[in-house]
């Protein structure tokens, strides 16, 4: 597991998401902080492209050594991509969580949600304030 | 008064018996903690956990809200428990809200120590690198209590809405063969699991309950209050 990191390109959601932007399209994981709490993840419950999210809603489950624990979406959309290697590798969630360990691509569908999400600098003292 | 809400005992199968916990982890106001068996005997999967159906089981097959791997249930040799914390049961101070480990600590604790008091002496925690096998009492994590050797009691956790279930199993003796061997059929692998028996110990379900219920009430008025807690096995 890396040190504890949080990417100032990134944007972050309260409930310990982190969003990557991508022109129309944006990417969904977990922040060190959360993969950190939750211990090893032995199984990523996602849903399939496809489907559609809603901004603070849960959209799949991950299970650890410690708790089978919801995830919420930082962002509403239509999902175009699942992270498959999570199938067989769940451990990439702990190992490279703003990488290899991604979850969810989306197209969003309402762009200005991305307003009210936490940069690095904010989400650092909403963890340290919490 | 407690500030801990016990339900009363409950016997009955176990797809009522989670529908239960599933509820309590929806709608939980309070932390209720209850303690239940499973009549008829169960085989109960982690929630994510793959089995394939086979008809004519000796025993109903269910799926818990919790993580984790299978466990037999049944009255004659094993009991549960359920332990649910709504948001902020447990004080506010924890780094971004949330802290999976603190509802463990204190039903782990509150057993650890409760089974102290009934002279049951445990192991010094233990945990080893998740182990993929499909039997929970095959697997040791931080939280499982043990005594020489063997898994005594077994915690898992779900998340969900801001609640925490804790549900447990504390094993008393090992299943009848009839149970383990087809157990050993669906899962592939060796019945693992001897109990409280096997480390000569028998111990009142009822009163051990009783004593962790104590136990956790002044655990959550302690991290109400800004304490910390205590663990006996390391800092006594």
């Amino acid at each position: 597991m890396a040190d504890e990191t949080y990417p100032q390109e990134l944007k972050y959601f309260a409930e310990h998401d982190w969003v990557k932007v991508d022109g129309e399209e944006a990417v969904f994981g977990i922040t060190w902080f959360a993969q950190d709490s939750l211990g090893e993840i032995v199984y990523a419950d996602l849903p399939s492209a496809g489907e559609s999210v809603s901004a603070g809603t849960t959209y799949g489950e991950l299970e650890s050594v410690k708790a089978v624990s919801e995830i919420y979406a930082p962002l509403s959309g239509e999902i175009v991509d699942v992270n498959g290697r999570l199938e067989d590798e769940p451990q990439l969630v702990n190992d490279d969580c703003y990488g290899d360990g991604w979850l969810i691509r989306i197209r969003m569908s309402a762009p200005d949600e991305i307003d009210s999400l936490m940069d690095a600098d904010a989400y650092k003292a909403f963890l340290d304030h919490e | 008064m407690s500030v801990v809400r016990v339900l009363p005992f409950l016997r009955a199968g176990g797809g009522a018996q989670m529908a239960l916990d599933d509820g309590l982890l929806d709608e939980a106001e309070a932390v209720v903690a209850r303690r239940y068996t499973w009549a008829p005997p169960a085989l109960s999967l982690g929630k994510f956990q793959k089995l394939e159906r086979i008809p004519g089981l000796p025993f109903e097959v269910v799926r818990r809200p919790t993580g984790g791997r299978a466990v037999l249930h049944g009255e004659a040799f094993e009991w549960s428990f359920a332990v649910v914390f709504p948001q902020g049961a447990l004080g506010e101070d924890h780094r971004g809200g949330v802290d999976t480990a603190l509802p463990y600590d204190l039903v782990s604790r509150s057993f650890a120590a409760a089974f102290g008091e009934m002279g049951v002496v445990l192991d010094a925690g233990r945990e080893t690198p998740y182990q993929r096998s499909a039997l929970c009492f095959a697997t040791a994590l931080r939280h499982d209590l043990f005594a020489r050797g063997e898994k005594v009691a077994a915690i898992a956790q779900a998340r969900r809405g801001g609640r925490v279930l804790v549900h447990g199993s504390v094993l008393e003796r090992r299943p009848p063969d009839e149970l383990t061997q087809v157990a050993e059929t669906l899962l592939d692998e060796p019945w693992q699991g001897e109990g409280l028996a096997a480390a000569g110990h028998i111990v009142d379900g009822e009163m051990l309950w009783r004593r962790v219920l104590a136990r956790l009430d002044a655990g959550v008025r302690l991290l109400r209050e800004g304490g910390r807690l205590r663990d006996e096995r390391r800092d006594a």
